[in-house]
């Protein structure tokens, strides 16, 4: 998987490219542990070109939107595909991530609730 | 009618993942299938084949992932068999785990996109899990090649 990052204001915003599956959830687990540790605890993940998750993703997903939440920071998502979507459908986790539609949309979200934590 | 088979091997090291899918995805390359079937048995065989390398042989390099793939023109199946010590029985419901729970959603994946899957003791003494997705009127380019 590529992930390419970029900072927008006090937001890391982290492009992810090919598939989420149990070895590249493992490079993405460390890319963004490594952001939190570095004090950067907001962290949104743009999925558009992510073509294929798995159980192992998802799981990758769970793990960082917990670590964002003790360490008071966030993890939103945006531009998930249809098929990424299901996924999270059928594993009922839409429910407890932050997803929007569009980057941009995750983007205002920060600036008008810096400091909400990353749960519903 | 004809059908197709594909075998290979995987030693269960951090390779393995990316190996599979070049070798999965040149097999599906070939078949005339809609996008939903062509997503739901990659997602099945990964499930299957993350849970072998896992749970299975540990991530042992000495130990091996065997896939069998078969296509016929009504349907894809697969046999994803691991060398670990004790075979598991596999509940596949659709039951899901504890909201935040970071694992065990596989199986209710694979329960969900194929029509059919079960799991026993493989050849090789580990775990077996067997799957099949109909095909919804698609035919293999090869296979009609072939008649």
């Amino acid at each position: 998987m590529e992930i390419t990052s970029n900072q927008n204001g006090n937001v890391t915003v982290l492009a992810l490219e090919g598939r989420l599956d149990y070895t590249s959830g493992n490079e993405l687990k460390e890319k963004v542990n490594s952001e939190f540790e570095a004090g950067n605890i907001r962290v949104h993940l743009n999925l558009a070109a992510v073509d294929f998750i798995n159980s192992s993703g998802v799981g990758t997903l769970v793990s960082l939107m917990k670590n964002a939440r003790t360490r008071q920071g966030r993890l939103t998502l945006s531009n998930l595909a249809a098929y990424v979507s299901e996924i999270f459908e059928v594993t009922q986790l839409s429910h407890i991530f932050e997803i929007y539609p569009t980057e941009e949309a995750a983007l205002a979200s920060y600036e008008s609730s810096p400091s909400r934590a990353a749960v519903r | 009618m004809s059908e197709r088979r594909y075998s290979f091997v995987y030693q269960s090291n951090g390779q393995a993942e990316d190996a599979m899918f070049r070798d999965l995805d040149s097999i599906l390359a070939e078949l005339d299938l809609d996008t939903r079937t062509r997503q739901a048995f990659r997602l099945v065989v990964s499930e299957a084949f993350t849970n072998a390398l896992e749970h299975g042989n540990g991530f042992d390099p000495a130990k091996s992932v065997y896939v069998d793939i078969r296509v016929n023109d009504r349907e894809l199946r697969a046999d994803i068999e691991d060398e670990g010590e004790r075979p598991v029985n596999l509940d596949f419901s659709l039951a899901q785990p504890e909201s935040e729970s970071e694992g065990g959603r596989g199986l209710a994946l694979m329960r969900y996109h194929a029509d059919s899957v079960t799991s026993g003791i493989g050849k090789r003494g580990g775990t077996r899990v067997s799957f099949g997705l109909a095909l919804k009127g698609a035919r293999s380019r090869a296979i009609e090649s072939i008649e």
